[in-house]
């Protein structure tokens, strides 16, 4: 019995833990982050390969961007988007959105818009993101977060000077994520739930 | 005006496609100097727009001439020895072959670069190659090669039209007008 409340303590210490900590982060694997312009009217597509998300549902959405990470395949391309016209990424390293509100967009609980600033190249812009958020059926501290959403690059002095014009190349950049999430401190649960196991185990015997 | 090439004469198709081409090269070649020289902005990337649209054009001419000789004959060279008919049907060859490698390379090298083209702003061409840094280099050594070469051989093609017509005085150079 000794054993049992034991358990049982620590069953409901763990429950109390997961609910407060419902922190969402994104693994470093499988995340996609592209974005599209038009070059003489064709699409053309560059990605960051280093950002991270935080989340927490119903709270927060915080998005950090390595904007030098950005890729479009070609190194007279990327060498082009790094300089001062361009995302200056020596002066603007880091480009960051946070939410002010989170609203669910639809009943199911799996469509969101997140409502706040996006902070890129020194221009702090209202900018809605909206996503997907789907729960993974086998693994509860797993899910996917997924979206699309048009930025212009004039709100953010990208593509000054001559640029500016969109003649060449597109005024409007299509973002689009992909993101694979873990709940924070899952390793931490984990354990705790071993623990937790091998007393009611103890118990039974 | 006849249609086909005969022995002594050629047909207008042979005649437009070969005075059409004269002056996409004309214009081809300075403006891909000119292009790759510019700092990059808008009007760099629309000079060479420009650029590839012309290039893939005279491609698409390139082998339609020889489509059309193949299919057919052309005339033969007047009065002219052995060794002179090796030189001119070397001279065409290698006009022929760059006229076929300097777009290509061209077209590969825009691919490997990741830039689409938009054939006069009318149809997308597919990528013939996805990124490749080192494909890029290859066509890049190629394209500036190619060029050099053709510009050589062009001036021996002209020189040589000119010799015939003042020189030799014969109907090498009046048979391709019209």
């Amino acid at each position: 019995m000794k054993y049992f409340a034991k358990a049982t303590l620590l069953s409901f210490f763990l429950i109390c833990q997961s609910s407060y900590a419902d922190q969402w982060q994104s693994v470093l694997t499988n995340n996609k982050l592209m974005y599209q312009v038009t070059f003489q009217g064709l699409p053309i597509e560059g990605r960051f390969t280093q950002f991270s998300v935080d989340y927490s549902p119903a709270e927060k959405l915080l998005v950090t961007v390595n904007i030098g990470s950005a890729d479009m395949s070609d190194d007279e391309l990327n060498s082009e988007i790094a300089g001062v016209d361009w995302f200056d990424t020596g002066r603007f390293g880091e480009a960051v959105f946070s939410s002010e509100s989170l609203t669910a967009t639809s009943d199911s609980n799996e469509d969101f818009i997140a409502a706040g600033n996006l902070n890129l190249k020194g221009v702090s812009e209202p900018v809605d993101v909206p996503f997907v958020w789907k729960q993974d059926t086998q693994n509860p501290d797993r899910a996917t977060m997924s979206g699309q959403l048009v930025l212009k690059r004039s709100d953010f002095s990208i593509g000054i000077g001559d640029w500016s014009s969109g003649d060449q190349i597109g005024i409007d950049v299509s973002v689009s994520f992909t993101v694979e999430m873990q709940r924070a401190g899952k390793e931490l649960f984990d354990g705790e739930l071993f623990i937790g196991e091998l007393f009611i185990g103890e118990q039974s015997n | 005006m006849n249609i086909h090439n005969t022995e002594q004469k050629w047909g207008w198709p042979s005649k437009l496609l070969h005075w059409l081409t004269a002056l996409l090269i004309l214009i081809q070649i300075p403006l891909g100097f000119y292009a790759n020289d510019l700092a990059n902005s808008p009007l760099k990337l629309e000079l060479f727009g420009w650029h590839k649209s012309f290039g893939i054009l005279i491609l698409m001419l390139a082998i339609m001439r020889l489509l059309w000789r193949m299919a057919g004959s052309i005339p033969s060279l007047p009065d002219a020895s052995l060794a002179q008919r090796r030189l001119a049907n070397l001279g065409h060859s290698l006009l022929y072959g760059l006229m076929l490698v300097l777009p290509l390379s061209g077209w590969i090298m825009s691919s490997a670069a990741n830039r689409p083209i938009n054939w006069f702003w009318i149809m997308e061409l597919p990528a013939l190659t996805g990124p490749d840094k080192v494909l890029k280099k290859i066509a890049e050594e190629v394209h500036e090669v190619s060029v050099i070469l053709l510009l050589v051989v062009l001036a021996v093609h002209i020189g040589a039209a000119l010799w015939h017509h003042f020189k030799l005085r014969d109907s090498v150079l009046k048979r391709m007008w019209f």
